[in-house]
């Protein structure tokens, strides 16, 4: 596991852009940029899950987002108002008191409450599509993916303006994680959707771990699963050739700023060390 | 009109139309079969239960309970599902999805699930799978795949097909309650 643990970070520190003091660093966001910060499968209540959310609170003092995006597995438990103060008001309290707005996707272990509940933003809906700045967001329930969810996202990405699409949902479409891995059924359903409509960025979660994949038909696909647990070691000994970089010894939430054509992330562990960290240029879709 | 006068007009038309739009969308969309007239005897009962839904929200709303109360609609939900069960207390298996669907479904379940062992991990095992009875609370839900989702009849959104157990199961989603199943649906290999 030693083994395995310090080769995903040599992966990271060969494939990534390392970041100086191995720390979130604070950035000045020019007036049209868009930052946010995505995090999945955290609603656990554990002490883990509170220190991350620490630090996420901390790295947003320095450099402002104001929203989180949830790839799923928000709240674990049956929906009851204890579960979400324990699970979601409490740890993220200093991030909604700054007003910022979560955009929630579903994930196997939500219930249906989670839909109308305002703070995850849903507006009832298992689906939806949510625009700020430069970006249309595609939240999708990934565990239920019936034609009349593929009709109404082929719909709105055919219409979209955007010219940064992003998607958000529970299953990965790519993971190399030991757990579950990537879910191809899933993938045959949405990426060609995806590769002919332009999105150009796709955050999941569901393994606990953190994982991200070289371009794949020109989309980079993220794994964050470890919001609030973790599966130390998950991502095993053999690493996909197709991963760019992934981190299995901590918890994990990414950060990313959006300005013009470039897209910035940081993936930033409980500790507040930056564990992987890149670009991605937008590439115009004809 | 008040604001929550305006909410609950609102929450029964949006319920109203969307039901209406998907019974008309399903039967306009679904090609013709040859199967005796399954097909369209499994579309008449989901409508038939959705009639029955809509009628027990119009019996809540009358009553008071606000779908948008505080508690974001859980008491409402939960008052739904009971009043539900209470109005279909002598439903039997295979009341909606009756035997030449059964095995029709039960084909399509198979076919889809050859080689996916990933997905029933996630199904969670209960003893027994009954009519009538809420989907077990706090176990995940666990994927259905696409491609099976694409094979079988559409359901109005209040429905859905999942998994519980062996069981392929029409689960009314906002309430939990299982409104029918189709036993020994798949088998999993361990």
């Amino acid at each position: 596991m030693a083994a395995a643990a310090t080769r995903c970070l040599i992966a990271v520190l060969l494939l990534c852009v390392p970041v100086a003091d191995g720390h979130a660093r604070t950035v000045q966001e020019p007036a049209e940029s868009l930052r946010f910060a995505v995090i999945g499968d955290f609603g656990t209540a554990t002490k883990q899950q509170y220190e991350l959310a620490n630090v996420m609170a901390g790295v947003r003092d320095r450099s402002p987002f104001g929203m989180v995006l949830t790839v799923g597995d928000n709240i674990y438990a049956a929906w009851s108002r204890r579960a979400v103060v324990d699970r979601f008001e409490t740890p993220y309290r200093a991030l909604l008191d700054a007003g910022v707005t979560f955009f929630a996707s579903l994930g196997n272990h939500d219930s249906v409450e989670e839909r109308s509940y305002p703070l995850f933003n849903m507006g009832g809906a298992r689906y939806y599509t949510v625009t700020r700045s430069n970006v249309q967001l595609f939240a999708l329930d990934s565990n239920y993916l019936d034609p009349a969810q593929l009709t109404w996202l082929r719909q709105e990405l055919e219409t979209s303006t955007a010219p940064w699409k992003i998607a958000i949902f529970h299953h990965p479409l790519y993971s190399s994680a030991q757990r579950h891995g990537a879910s191809e059924e899933l993938r045959v359903a949405l990426e060609p959707l995806f590769v002919q409509y332009g999105v150009q960025v796709v955050f999941s979660g569901h393994d606990h771990v953190y994982e991200r994949f070289k371009p794949q038909h020109g989309i980079t696909y993220f794994v964050c699963g470890s919001g609030g647990q973790l599966r130390r070691g998950n991502l095993g000994d053999a690493l996909s050739p197709q991963t760019a970089a992934g981190f299995d010894l901590d918890l994990v939430f990414v950060a990313v700023q959006i300005d013009g054509d470039v897209m910035r992330f940081q993936a930033i562990s409980r500790t507040g060390a930056v564990v992987d960290s890149g670009v991605i240029q937008r590439v115009a879709t004809p | 009109m008040t604001i929550k006068t305006a909410r609950v007009v609102v929450f029964c038309s949006t319920m109203l139309v969307s039901t209406l739009a998907v019974t008309m969308d399903s039967r306009r969309a679904m090609p013709r079969h040859d199967d005796g007239g399954a097909v369209s005897l499994f579309r008449d009962r989901v409508a038939a239960y959705g009639e029955l839904r809509q009628q027990v929200v119009t019996d809540l709303l009358k009553v008071g309970l606000d779908p948008n109360a505080a508690d974001y609609g859980q008491e409402f939900r939960n008052r739904l599902g009971l009043a539900i069960r209470d109005a279909r207390q002598r439903a039997k298996p295979g009341e909606i999805f009756c035997p030449e669907i059964a095995g029709d479904v039960r084909r399509k379940v198979w076919t889809s699930l050859q080689g996916v062992d990933d997905i029933l991990e996630e199904v969670p095992a209960v003893s027994r799978v009954r009519v009538n009875d809420f989907y077990p609370e706090g176990e995940p839900l666990a994927t259905v795949p696409p491609s099976l989702l694409r094979r079988l009849e559409p359901l109005p959104p209040e429905l859905q097909y999942r998994f519980l157990a062996n069981a392929l199961i029409l689960l009314d989603i906002d309430t939990g309650l299982i409104v029918d199943f189709i036993p020994d649906a798949f088998q999993r290999s361990s």
